[in-house]
């Protein structure tokens, strides 16, 4: 299951509570909102999370809260449209405006969670790739600085020797911190270790 | 007669020649009495010639030394019976022929005075002559036959005046009655058709309308008795059709769009509760599969109820793409001609309530896109508010102003001195079915609206200068030639 929580914006009371309770049901967790200037009022502080928003809404329209979020929080925070009134222009402007998915009220609440699912997988995966970044950073900061020089030049994908030759030292040495540069970043294979230098860039 | 008169006026507008001319006429005379002296004593007698020549070519004063010359003379050379004969004589002179200048000088009034009078009458005729050339008139005759047509009454009936003379006025103007005139009583005026106005025929068979004027001429005995201004309204008729078939087209876009106004916010309110209805039974379709076997016939129903719900938002999404009114195409047009071409139609909207609604639109350069007859229903909307909001206001005030705003963009906006909008109904105000009128169905301003927003505008409520409000919007302006 998922940690990410979903947040829903309309003015409807009907429709927010029913996707609450769909979502709920689906093991999801779900907050619901009555208006744009209400959820940016009561910004949630979460890194990353999914956002389904209504487009006719008074005090503020489902384009300004689309705008608004995608400028704040970019694709972190992914939105998914529901509207009632929708029209060519609109989905246009919408999906222009960088918005997961247009869906016309009344929807198939089963593509709905679909579209959800796809959304929090994404975020997951975008969960995963930091996590994964995070602790290669970590690994990194063991490396003594002469470990450090053979991770940056094995990553570059130069031999032993070019390396032995670079520092200074002997191919044998270069094995030996080759080893050690393996072992404290945890990787079970050169292949392994050059994805890890990717990641951290 | 002409060159004695003007010959006396360069007279009388120098005085030493009038003094000469006495002195000359009074000389002449001497000299012809003294050619009568064999005959006889003429005293006073030949000199009265002299007298009359200078009063009917000079002024008083040279008359008065005429007459004193005369005097003297016979004073002097002839030789007197008695003094108090000679006094008399000369008295009696003396008042005769003053008279008989006197009578002279009438006579010269009474001739410049006709000949101003001849002149004024002479360029009265001309100027009546150029007004008639151009208006159609036609005289008839007590039983209706036509005694005289001027060339533009000739050329409006495609006639000679030839052929037309002595023929009824009534085959021209079918349904015109004579006896209707004569027996109204009244001198003149307009002469009403029973249709609104008269027809005129040619002889090809055409037909156009007419307005007729008619005039009795005063102290016509018998012959000429009536006068007709005629008067083509082809034109004016034009002009009215088309403001009518403006006003036609308005109503039935108005329709259009009101109902599929009406459409989308049905659509918009069903909706809601038809989504809301779908997911709760969507929850509860997961509950009883998580129920196992014994649910699975109550899971088949609440799916049968859930298709059905969907179904009626198919139901109201067919009719909504129904009438909702066609994708506009925004065309090149000028904003100062699409809302002057309304001027009849809001003349017609302010004349309800006595409103005169004032254009003020900056006519140079305005070039807009737009969909004209959907633009001129959202300034007709407007309009119509502005001049209901002014309704009770003593000296009401409706204006629609236009602006070339920036390169891009000309706004537009319809302002009044009534009320205004209060902070708290702006947000209200555009809601469909929500009216502060009490006839009202509220689908005006947002009919308005909508229009405004498929033109890449936004309608905007504030406080106008005139003190009530002003709605305003604005159009993309057309690149121009130069620009592009």
């Amino acid at each position: 299951m998922s940690l990410h929580s979903v947040f829903i914006i309309d003015d409807d009371p009907g429709v927010r509570d029913s996707l609450l309770v769909l979502l709920r049901s689906e093991g999801i967790r779900a907050r619901g909102f009555a208006s744009g200037v209400d959820f940016f009022k009561n910004l949630p502080e979460d890194a990353t999370a999914c956002v389904i928003t209504d487009v006719r809404m008074p005090d503020m329209e489902g384009g300004e809260v689309v705008r608004r979020l995608t400028q704040m929080r970019g694709h972190a925070w992914p939105v998914i449209v529901i509207t009632g009134h929708a029209d060519v222009p609109m989905a246009v402007q919408m999906m222009k405006a960088g918005v997961i998915d247009f869906i016309e009220k009344p929807f198939e609440p089963g593509r709905l969670i679909e579209t959800v699912r796809g959304c929090l997988s994404q975020l997951n995966d975008v969960d995963h790739e930091q996590a994964t970044r995070a602790a290669a950073e970590l690994r990194l900061t063991r490396l003594t600085p002469r470990e450090r020089q053979v991770f940056d030049a094995l990553i570059h994908g130069h031999s032993n020797k070019a390396i032995a030759l670079e520092l200074d030292i002997s191919p044998r040495t270069v094995e030996v911190f080759r080893a050690k540069v393996m072992t404290k970043m945890e990787a079970d294979s050169l292949s392994a270790l050059v994805r890890m230098g990717l990641i951290l860039g | 007669m002409q060159s004695i008169l003007s010959f006396a006026t360069a007279i009388s507008r120098r005085r030493w020649s009038g003094v000469l001319l006495a002195v000359v006429a009074v000389g002449g005379a001497m000299g012809f009495r003294s050619l009568l002296e064999g005959l006889g004593q003429f005293y006073y007698l030949p000199m009265v010639p002299a007298v009359v020549v200078t009063a009917l070519l000079a002024r008083r004063p040279a008359t008065a030394l005429a007459i004193a010359l005369s005097i003297a003379v016979n004073l002097i050379l002839p030789p007197r019976e008695s003094l108090s004969e000679a006094l008399t004589n000369a008295a009696l002179f003396a008042g005769v022929t003053w008279l008989i200048a006197e009578i002279c000088w009438g006579f010269r009034a009474l001739n410049s005075r006709t000949r101003d009078l001849t002149q004024q009458l002479a360029a009265k005729d001309a100027m009546l002559n150029t007004a008639l050339a151009s208006v159609p008139v036609v005289t008839l005759e007590a039983n209706g036959d036509i005694r005289r047509l001027n060339p533009a009454a000739a050329d409006l009936f495609a006639l000679t005046e030839k052929a037309a003379r002595g023929r009824p006025f009534i085959e021209l103007a079918p349904g015109f009655d004579i006896n209707a005139i004569v027996g109204s009583g009244a001198p003149g005026g307009p002469l009403e058709a029973k249709d609104g106005h008269w027809t005129g025929l040619r002889p090809d068979g055409a037909s156009f309308p007419l307005s007729i004027q008619y005039g009795i001429v005063p102290g016509s005995t018998g012959g000429e008795l009536i006068a007709l201004c005629l008067t083509d309204l082809s034109r004016w008729h034009a002009a009215d059709a088309q403001a009518r078939e403006l006003h036609a087209q308005l109503n039935k876009v108005w329709r259009l769009n009101s109902l599929g106004e009406m459409a989308a916010t049905l659509a918009h309110e069903l909706n809601q509760p038809l989504s809301a209805a779908a997911t709760y039974l969507h929850a509860s379709q997961m509950d009883m599969e998580r129920a196992g076997p014994l649910g699975d016939s109550a899971l088949r129903t609440t799916a049968l109820a859930k298709g059905q719900l969907l179904r009626a938002g198919q139901i109201i999404r067919r009719m909504r793409e129904l009438l909702s009114p066609e994708a506009h195409r925004l065309d090149s047009e000028r904003a100062s001609s699409m809302v002057e071409d309304l001027g009849p139609i809001l003349t017609m909207i302010g004349s309800s309530k006595g409103v005169t609604i004032r254009l003020d639109m900056e006519a140079g350069d305005d070039r807009v896109q737009a969909e004209r007859i959907q633009f001129q229903q959202a300034m007709v909307n407007l309009t119509r508010n502005a001049v209901e909001a002014v309704g009770d206001h003593t000296a009401p005030e409706v204006v629609i102003i236009g602006r070339v705003l920036s390169d891009t963009h000309y706004s537009i906006s319809v302002e009044d001195n009534g009320p205004g909008i209060a902070e708290d109904q702006i947000d209200r105000i555009f809601q469909p079915m929500t009216t502060t009128k009490s006839g009202g169905m509220g689908l005006g301003l947002s009919v308005t609206r909508t229009i405004v927003e498929s033109h890449g505008g936004r309608l905007q409520v504030s406080r106008s200068a005139l003190g009530g409000a002003a709605f305003s919007f604005t159009l993309n302006r057309e690149p121009s030639v130069e620009n592009a």
